[in-house]
């Protein structure tokens, strides 16, 4: 029992920064927002929480899907983009954005591809798009795992430290892609330690130890 | 996704995969080859066995063995009371009135022939060379339409026994061990004091060892004489119409004629036992095989695992089930069970040719030119079921465990 008397929603277009001290719960808070982990539904000694612990992506309580339903809830509605890139070595570039379009399964395979060669070029990666996934920069690396989460048009992208592991060019450069793509309307939340990213956003939640301490709207 | 996701897997690994291929194909080939090849002896040696020496054979004797007199007497198996020394009664055997069961067994539905014999053991002396012959008195054209040992002569001719005065056809064998060729002239005595010379009229060769060095055929009447069993007949063998219906007539036979009726299949109970046990031992080495094979496939696979925990939480992170994950690691089973095995099966088959032309001496239970191979179709779908089935099983363990990682602790572990 990590997080305490949260109570947060993010609305559509948003763009949401959360910050706080290393251990406050931001991680945890941005899983289960995304459906890769459920909250407790009870204390350690199995004491229901009052008012119940629940998450609602787009309006259904995670706690009432299945595993198997949970999974496609995060195929078609999140993206996620984690510290490190996380991108398949044996596949291409192009391959890594498509394998969530191939799960989702609303386009062909052909489709997908060009779709993903699409998402590549919106990142100025076009001309890497049949290269192996290892053999990209770290920075070119981390732009495929983020236009990877955008792959099949998520209602949120759940970003965790997404320029943590990023030199100041490679930060600058995906502060920017998140700036843009806020202003086509795309809803974002982003945990970060880096005060500048996290002052382009358009609302700013701190944490504490487990609670929202401060969410104020910034200009 | 799930196939190509296994796929590009495998080719990742394409060394350890391929080495997992080998040890399915090898398996696969091993066994092809080993059960064309024992079919291929054993269908020799059953044929030849049943096609000379007939489907059925009705003996002279009460299936039920003689309780011994004492116990006879006293029904207490405690009793205090022995009687040693008690030797087989000297009685002549023989089956009753065999014209009468002859014309009854000819009646019957199922069996294409018979022919009456009588048989006994001689000592057959050729020079100074001497050995057991086990005789069998006949009527040629009766046993030529009961056994096909006609096809089997290859010298002189079986008809000749009718023609020539006190002729004899022996096994090449016999014929070997003796030195007696054609024409030659070899002496015949009896344990009854029986003796006599006659001529080799014709030699026979069935392929089946221990009739080709044990063998000879006489006149019935010839026989009889020799043997001091006058106007007897001590067996009747019995074609039908399909021998591997043998033992169920013999059963109906049995119960008809009163004498012991043995099928083919009861007559060589101890070889057919030796070819289970040939079948058992192929079985087990195949097995074993397959299991490292397995154990091969379980090895890379769970390396496969452990060296993509991060690619596993990022596939679930985007929306793959436990069984998404599950399929990925068992599908890169299937692909190697089933490349394996259908190399296999070819690699089995070339084999099997190859062999089938190979020009080897075989002189065994079975005596041939050249190895025998017998396939079956069932032999390859056992061996392809069985690979892949066993590599599935391989592949199980190491599926689950990868689609049980959560994602959240990966993640996190990699900070
Ligand atoms: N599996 C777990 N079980 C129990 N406690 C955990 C577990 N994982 C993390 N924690 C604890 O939960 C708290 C919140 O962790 P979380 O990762 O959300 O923090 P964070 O705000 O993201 O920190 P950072 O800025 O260092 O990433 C920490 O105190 C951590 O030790
Ligand atoms: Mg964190």
């Amino acid at each position: 029992m990590i997080l305490k008397g949260v109570d947060l929603t993010i609305k559509r277009g948003e763009y949401v920064s959360i910050v706080g001290a290393s251990g406050s719960g931001k991680s945890t808070l941005l899983y289960l927002l995304g459906g890769l982990d459920r909250p407790d539904r009870t204390d350690e000694n199995d004491r229901q929480f009052t008012p119940r612990s629940a998450v609602f992506i787009d309006g259904r309580n995670t706690h009432d899907l299945t595993d198997a339903q949970l999974a496609l809830v995060r195929n078609e509605k999140i993206g996620f983009v984690f510290q490190f890139h996380y991108l398949l070595k044996e596949f291409t570039a192009a391959e890594n954005i498509a394998l969530p379009m191939f799960k989702l399964g609303r386009w062909s395979r052909h489709e997908c591809m060009k779709r993903a060669v699409a998402l590549l070029d919106r990142f100025n990666l076009a001309s890497k798009a049949k290269r192996r996934a290892n053999r990209l920069s770290g920075g070119e690396q981390q732009r495929v795992a983020i236009a990877r989460a955008l792959a099949n048009e998520p209602a949120v992208l759940l970003a965790d430290e997404p320029t943590g592991n990023l030199d100041r060019k490679n930060s600058e450069v995906v502060a920017d892609i998140f700036n843009s793509l806020a202003a086509n309307g795309q809803t974002i939340v982003i945990v970060t330690h880096d005060q500048s990213l996290a002052h382009r956003a358009r609302r700013m939640v701190t944490m504490e130890d487990g609670s929202i301490t401060a969410d104020e709207a910034l200009t | 996704m799930r196939w190509f996701i296994s796929i590009r897997y495998l080719l990742a690994h394409l060394r350890q995969s391929l080495v997992c291929i080998a040890g399915v194909t090898i398996s696969v080939t091993m066994f092809i080859a080993m059960t064309a090849m024992m079919n291929g002896f054993t269908d020799k040696f059953i044929i030849e066995t049943v096609e000379a020496s007939g489907h059925i054979t009705i003996h002279d004797e009460p299936r039920e063995t003689r309780t011994p007199i004492l116990e006879r007497a006293y029904k207490n198996p405690n009793a205090l009371l022995d009687l040693e020394g008690v030797k087989p009664r000297d009685k002549i055997e023989k089956i009753k009135n065999p014209g009468g069961l002859l014309a009854t067994l000819r009646r019957m539905p199922g069996i294409v022939a018979v022919a009456p014999q009588v048989t006994g053991d001689l000592i057959a002396t050729y020079g100074t060379k001497t050995m057991t012959l086990n005789i069998i008195g006949v009527e040629p054209e009766q046993t030529l339409a009961v056994t096909t040992i006609g096809k089997d002569i290859v010298a002189g001719d079986f008809g000749r026994l009718k023609t020539a005065a006190d002729g004899v056809v022996i096994g090449r064998g016999v014929s070997d061990v003796l030195g007696a060729k054609i024409d030659d002239i070899i002496t015949l005595s009896s344990p009854t004091g029986g003796l006599t010379t006659a001529k080799v009229v014709g030699v026979f060769a069935t392929g089946v060892t221990p009739t080709d060095y044990g063998r000879g055929y006489m006149m019935l009447n010839d026989v009889q004489t020799l043997l001091n069993k006058k106007n007897i007949i001590n067996e009747i063998i019995i074609r039908t119409d399909d021998y591997t219906k043998a033992e169920s007539y013999a059963v109906q036979i049995e119960a008809l004629a009163g004498y012991k009726t043995e099928s083919w299949q009861e007559s060589n109970a101890n070889f057919l036992k030796i070819f289970k046990i040939q079948t058992i031992i192929t079985y087990i080495i195949t097995a074993a095989l397959l299991v490292v094979a397995a154990f091969g496939v379980l090895n890379i696979l769970i390396m496969a695992v452990l060296e993509r925990v991060n690619d596993i939480a990022i596939l679930k992170s985007f929306g793959l089930s436990r069984g998404d994950v599950t399929q990925i690691y068992v599908f890169q089973g299937l692909v190697i069970g089933f490349i394996g095995s259908i190399i296999g099966l070819g690699l089995g088959k070339l084999t099997v040719e190859g062999l089938r032309r190979l020009p080897i001496q075989v002189e065994g239970l079975v005596k041939s030119e050249g190895l025998l191979m017998s396939e079956r179709g069932a032999n390859y779908i056992t061996a392809f079921v069985a690979s892949i089935l066993v590599v599935l099983i391989a592949a199980v363990y190491p599926a689950r465990r990868a689609a049980k990682y959560d994602p959240v602790e990966v993640i996190r572990g990699a900070h």
